[in-house]
């Protein structure tokens, strides 16, 4: 510790120098009130301040110059999930009265004559939506097209049971996609517990369940309560860290797609990856729907950034990797251009991690990605505490991942903001 | 009495025609062209920061939040003929005049509560709702505070740049006396300044 006089020595050396110094035997010794008187009314005599352009640079969160790893991703608008939501309640009594007319078709057809069913290795014909083509009706084909991403879990299920191909395709093939379609998104619906079907597509799902049998249970460690759709043949070859998607062991339709040509929507489907929900007990689930009460659907707001890719890894909370812990830039490198394929829906609100970050109660990002064969993988990080994990996939589950995901990229990064009102 | 303040000096501004590049670089999201900009004027930035908030690290805080929110909305900056530095030094001294009102209230509460505790009548503190927002009247203000010879000094070495000598001589004392001045003078002007 200096005493006054030397510190007053220090302090006129310093203002002799005339210039800035970091001399920590000039600085160090002298009070900070003398230092900040000086900094005060001479402030070239400061040293320069600690800050980089880098440090500036990185702190960015928007603007031109936010850090995307050197890329800028254009944020695309806000999807206002009510606003999606009310435009398919608009279509649901379009879609149960076509459904019941379908049914009405597929009811006269089958008692006339039934159906040809392809054989299992023939390749599927494109040209399945009759009944599209049958009406011509514009607002069908809207309504075909809307439910795009699903039709490959219709196929899916109607794949479980090959050896018995004409009931279930038939009436797959005879509803002409939309009843099944409709079937499907319930078998979904109840997967994510999701609710507000019409009765007649509960009837109708409610008759197909009766007519297809059971999917196999995934048989791996994981006594997952999800239904999940394994090619028996492709069980055998779930994916293994490291290695690449297995081989398709069978062909599945991917109707209503306008993605793609109609010959090129026979997809091959690898096994779908899904984790089982928690079980949580009953008291803690009804402390969990008082909790997720105060952001309803109203206050969820679901932003969509495009082609996010290496900053995911280094901004979001979660980081992606696949199931073996490969990340997320290798897949892409792998897969610069992965195209849109079926997907299960079924899978996204299992897999899903969060920390709390900021000011918002809940921020986490959901990175979606679809490989050639079809296959999502979405597994997180594990830091999240089982607490948080069930809140948010219960909040998760309020969200119309169809919606989301009718029309999106085949690759992009979701960032759901849970935010108090 | 010499200007401390360099605002009038702009001989250190980039020619005109370069930073209108860099800035539409910026726009187009060039982060080389922040480096750039950053290093033309990152440091007098500091320093006029530093005029308003003397402390080291909130200076630095400041510099760095200025800069942050300057390049967020670097859309909305339009030069109209001006340089770039104006719009940054304004955004700047606003942040740190923000900190250093924050800064007085809470000062200002600590007073009340003091003043509320203590039994001895007190004289009436000097008036710190003034709101001053040029640098020299604050310096001013602040020195009209001191001890005569405290704001002597001050004004001799620290704003007119004199020599210790100089100085010295017109204060009529020894070398040694006229450090030890500036050192108490220092000490004693960084708690009334900002006012």
């Amino acid at each position: 510790m200096m005493t006054p006089e030397e510190q007053a020595s220090a302090l006129a050396a310093l203002l002799d120098q005339r210039t800035a110094t970091d001399d920590p035997t000039l600085l160090e010794g002298l009070d900070t009130e003398v230092l900040e008187a000086l900094y005060a009314l001479r402030p070239e005599l400061a040293p320069p301040a600690r800050v980089s352009a880098d440090d500036i640079l990185s702190s960015l969160t928007e603007g031109p110059l936010a850090d995307v790893s050197g890329e800028v991703a254009p944020e695309t608008p806000v999807v206002n999930l009510q606003e999606v939501r009310r435009s398919r309640r608009q279509w649901l009594p379009w879609g149960t009265v076509l459904a019941a007319a379908a049914a009405l078709v597929l009811f006269v057809r089958t008692g006339g004559e039934a159906p040809e069913a392809p054989a299992p290795s023939q390749e599927v014909p494109a040209t399945r939506v009759a009944p599209a083509e049958e009406l011509e009706d514009e607002e069908f084909e809207e309504l075909v097209r809307d439910k795009a991403p699903i039709a490959g879990v219709v196929d899916r299920v109607s794949e479980q049971t090959p050896d018995a191909p004409s009931a279930p395709n038939a009436l797959t093939e005879g509803f002409g996609g939309i009843a099944g379609e409709i079937a499907a998104e319930k078998t979904i619906e109840e997967s994510i517990g999701a609710k507000g079907f019409s009765g007649a597509a509960k009837q109708a799902a409610s008759a197909r369940k009766q007519e297809i049998p059971a999917p196999a249970p995934f048989e791996d460690e994981d006594d997952s309560p999800v239904q999940r759709t394994v090619p028996p043949a492709a069980r055998d070859q779930s994916p293994t860290p490291a290695a690449p998607p297995p081989p398709p062991e069978a062909k599945f339709e991917t109707r209503g797609n306008t993605r793609k040509s109609k010959a090129a929507q026979a997809q091959e489907v690898a096994p779908v990856i899904a984790e089982a929900d928690e079980e949580i007990p009953a008291e803690e689930m009804l402390a969990e729907e008082a909790e997720l009460a105060p952001f309803a659907d109203e206050n969820l707001e679901l932003r969509t950034k495009a082609v996010v890719t290496q900053a995911s890894t280094t901004r979001a909370p979660i980081i992606l990797r696949r199931r073996d812990r490969e990340p997320l830039d290798s897949l892409n490198t792998a897969y610069p251009s992965p195209p849109l394929s079926a997907i299960d829906l079924s899978v996204l609100p299992t897999n899903v991690s969060i920390e709390p970050r900021d000011n918002a109660l809940c921020t986490l990002s959901i990175n979606l990605f679809v490989e050639p064969s079809a296959t999502w993988y979405l597994v997180l990080e594990d830091s999240c505490s089982s607490a948080q994990r069930s809140k948010i996939e219960r909040a998760l589950k309020k969200v119309d991942w169809e919606a989301v995901l009718s029309d999106g990229p085949a690759r992009f990064n979701l960032a759901l903001s849970l935010l108090p009102k | 009495m010499n200007d401390p303040l360099p605002t009038a000096d702009s001989s250190f501004l980039a020619p005109a025609a370069q930073e209108l590049a860099v800035v539409n670089r910026l726009k187009a999201g060039d982060r080389g062209a922040f480096r750039e900009l950053y290093q033309w004027y990152g440091d007098r930035l500091y320093r006029e920061i530093l005029r308003k908030l003397p402390n080291r690290e909130a200076a630095e805080d400041c510099l760095k939040e200025a800069l942050r929110k300057a390049m967020e909305r670097i859309d909305q900056f339009e030069p109209r003929g001006a340089s770039i530095f104006f719009w940054l030094k304004r955004i700047a001294v606003n942040l740190a005049m923000d900190h250093h009102r924050a800064e007085q209230r809470r000062r200002k509460l600590h007073q009340r509560i003091d003043l509320m505790e203590s039994t001895a009548a007190k004289p009436p503190a000097p008036d710190r709702n003034l709101e001053v927002e040029d640098t020299q009247r604050e310096v001013d203000l602040s020195l009209s505070k001191l001890n005569p010879r405290y704001a002597q000094v001050l004004r001799l070495r620290l704003i007119e740049e004199r020599s210790r000598e100089e100085a010295a001589q017109i204060m009529g004392v020894s070398l040694s006396n006229l450090d030890v001045l500036l050192h108490r003078a220092c000490k004693a002007f960084r708690k009334v300044y900002p006012p």
